[in-house]
């Protein structure tokens, strides 16, 4: 187990690491950058003052290898876009906005994707099988664009039941219905299909027919013995989803004008903020690497079938 | 006894859904291709004398124009060219590259297989919207073509996914008796890939396509980008920046982001009913068709 821990926290470092310095890389060769003088001409000396401040006069390995290194001890630099402003008091203060939204997001979607897949599976090659199989289709291939505007104009604009963008929890809780539906709708089709699967799977085991044959009855089936083994491959396909919600959801936070994560890094790739940008980049994939390695983990746990080996 | 292509499609045509999706998605295929002789205006025209029709007004334009005066069918229609253009670039990129690099990591193994599988590993941690918006701002530095720059920076990041499935494919198809046999009886590794392993991948790589991790990804990616202004540029129509740039007139202007909304819908609904029919048509062991 420790072997196999120090072996996945050293693949963790080598892809954060790769990823911070490709996103570093890529950012330094797009044209555009934070003193375009669009604002206001700088003279030549002024310019290379500015430069030399927040040390863009140094080669680009120079530049990644000091951020990571003040990185790595909670310093994310100064906001360009924020000049005033530390990039991680600025994360922390729209932190809270995007893990509200996917917070509530994963709480309706992640019952309801499994209790779907469930009913369905139970209910295997009904019309009510059918229909849900549709849904969970629909919902993953869908663009969120798409489910965005059409319940903006449906319930916002002709039927006018709900605002139509804006972020006011506490003073005008309809805010939320949008957004926190339409972040969650690909999670419910994702997991409705998984669990679907997963419960046939499960249906069709030995120890099912065994317990079916000694008497037990349906119900208790596949509450005590299906639904059980049923959720554990779901912990490998949660982790991600999980992560996701770390990074706020761009589309939604933009369609809906909220003030979280998501919003502030589509401003930062518009400012070129490359501050900003790495530390979400950062952020997310720390976030996403951490949660396959508690995954597995976890799954170990969970399953004593299963064994780690390296 | 009927051919297996012969079974499968029959298991196929019992999916009412597959037929509709199918159906759906050659619609927009032939208006696509035929976008030139089905449209009725160009859709680069402008009339700034009229701006925003609402549809149903003027015959000459029945879905209305936009804010420069351009007909706003005539934009779906070539917006559908457009979408299925950049979907179907990507596709054939990821496919050949999947097929390339999944060949060389499944086929040859050791540090050809781990250098490909750490070079996963990273591309898969990338952040995708911001990578993708990232490689277009700096492409356009090279090229005008913004068709090209957004197919190549959806691709860029959806090519990882092929090389798993080609590699994993690959490895247990090596292993098979008839592939120790073609090579006992001399054939190379070229012939053996052509004839005795691509067949074994056609099933699952269509899967692919018509899921979400292929077709329906690509052409929601490039909506997505071109509707934030990251994707194709004026005077082209794409589905998403149409969206995109109705934005600011939505409260009065809704057909503007409608349209190009319910297009989007109707193509990704075709295209991923007909993914889910040919899924259960091509997996003989694929129970919901079975169980009848």
């Amino acid at each position: 187990m420790m072997r196999f821990l120090f072996s996945r926290l050293v693949g963790l470092t080598f892809v954060i690491l790769s990823v911070s310095f490709l996103t570093f890389a890529i950012m330094y060769s797009v044209p555009g950058g934070p003193f375009d003088e669009v604002d206001m001409p700088l003279s030549p000396e002024a310019k290379a003052n500015i430069r030399a401040k927040y040390g863009l006069d140094q080669p680009f390995y120079v530049q990644w290898a000091r951020y990571m290194l003040n990185a790595l001890q909670g310093d994310f630099g100064v906001s360009f876009t924020f000049p005033t402003r530390k990039v991680g008091d600025l994360m922390w203060s729209y932190w809270g906005t995007s893990l509200l939204l996917g917070g509530l997001s994963l709480a309706w979607s992640i019952p309801t994707g499994i209790a779907m897949g469930i009913v369905a599976a139970l209910k295997r090659n009904t019309w009510l099988d059918g229909l849900i199989s549709a849904l969970a289709l629909v919902t993953v291939t869908m663009p969120l664009i798409a489910w965005i505007f059409i319940g903006q104009i449906v319930f916002a604009l002709q039927l006018r039941w709900l605002p139509y963008s804006g972020w006011r929890p506490l003073e005008d809780p309809r805010t939320l219905v949008m957004p926190v539906i339409s972040f969650g709708l690909g999670t419910v089709g994702q997991l409705a299909r998984f669990a679907r699967a997963g419960m046939l799977e499960v249906l069709g085991q030995d120890y099912v027919r065994t317990a079916r044959a000694k008497g037990l009855p349906f119900e208790r089936v596949v509450t005590k013995h299906a639904m059980r083994n049923m959720l554990i491959p779901i912990v490998t396909l949660l982790s991600p989803i999980v992560a996701n919600i770390f990074t706020g959801s761009a589309l939604v936070e933009y369609g809906f004008v909220i003030p979280g994560i998501g919003r502030f890094f589509l401003d930062g790739v518009y400012g070129r903020d490359y501050p900003l940008l790495m530390a979400i980049v950062l952020i997310g994939t720390t976030a996403l690497s951490l949660s396959y390695l508690i995954t597995d983990v976890l799954y170990a746990m969970l399953d004593p079938r299963i064994r780690i080996s390296h | 006894m009927p051919t297996s292509g012969a079974l499968a499609w029959r298991r196929f045509a019992r999916h009412r859904m597959g037929l509709i999706g199918a159906a759906i998605t050659i619609g927009f295929v032939a208006v696509a291709i035929f976008a030139p002789l089905i449209a009725p205006h160009p859709y680069d025209k402008t009339n700034l004398f009229k701006p925003t029709v609402p549809p149903g007004r003027l015959p000459e334009h029945p879905l209305g124009t936009d804010e420069l005066g351009r007909d706003l069918l005539s934009r779906l229609i070539f917006g559908a060219r457009v979408s299925l253009t950049v979907a179907a670039a990507v596709q054939v990129v990821v496919l050949m590259v999947g097929l390339l690099l999944g060949f060389a990591a499944g086929w040859l193994g050791g540090v050809v297989d781990f250098v490909i599988g750490r070079l996963l590993e990273v591309i898969g941690a990338l952040p995708g919207l911001l990578f993708q918006m990232l490689i277009v701002l700096l492409l356009q530095r090279y090229t005008q073509d913004s068709v090209l720059v957004v197919v190549v920076a959806i691709a860029a990041l959806a090519w990882p996914i092929y090389v798993r499935l080609v590699r994993a494919q690959v490895m247990t198809v090596k292993e098979r008796e008839f592939v120790e046999a073609a090579r006992s009886l001399g054939a190379g590794t070229a012939f053996i890939a052509v004839r005795h392993i691509l067949p074994h991948l056609t099933g699952p790589l269509i899967v692919a396509i018509t899921s979400a991790i292929g077709l329906t990804g690509f052409i929601t990616a490039e909506a997505t980008l071109s509707f934030f202004g990251y994707g194709i540029n004026e005077p082209l129509p794409s589905w998403g920046k149409m969206i995109g740039d109705s934005v600011r007139f939505i409260q009065r202007f809704q057909h503007l982001a409608l349209y190009p909304v319910l297009c989007l819908m109707l193509l990704i609904l075709g295209v991923s009913f007909l993914g889910d029919a040919l899924r259960d048509a091509l997996d003989p062991t694929s129970e919901r068709v079975g169980a009848q």
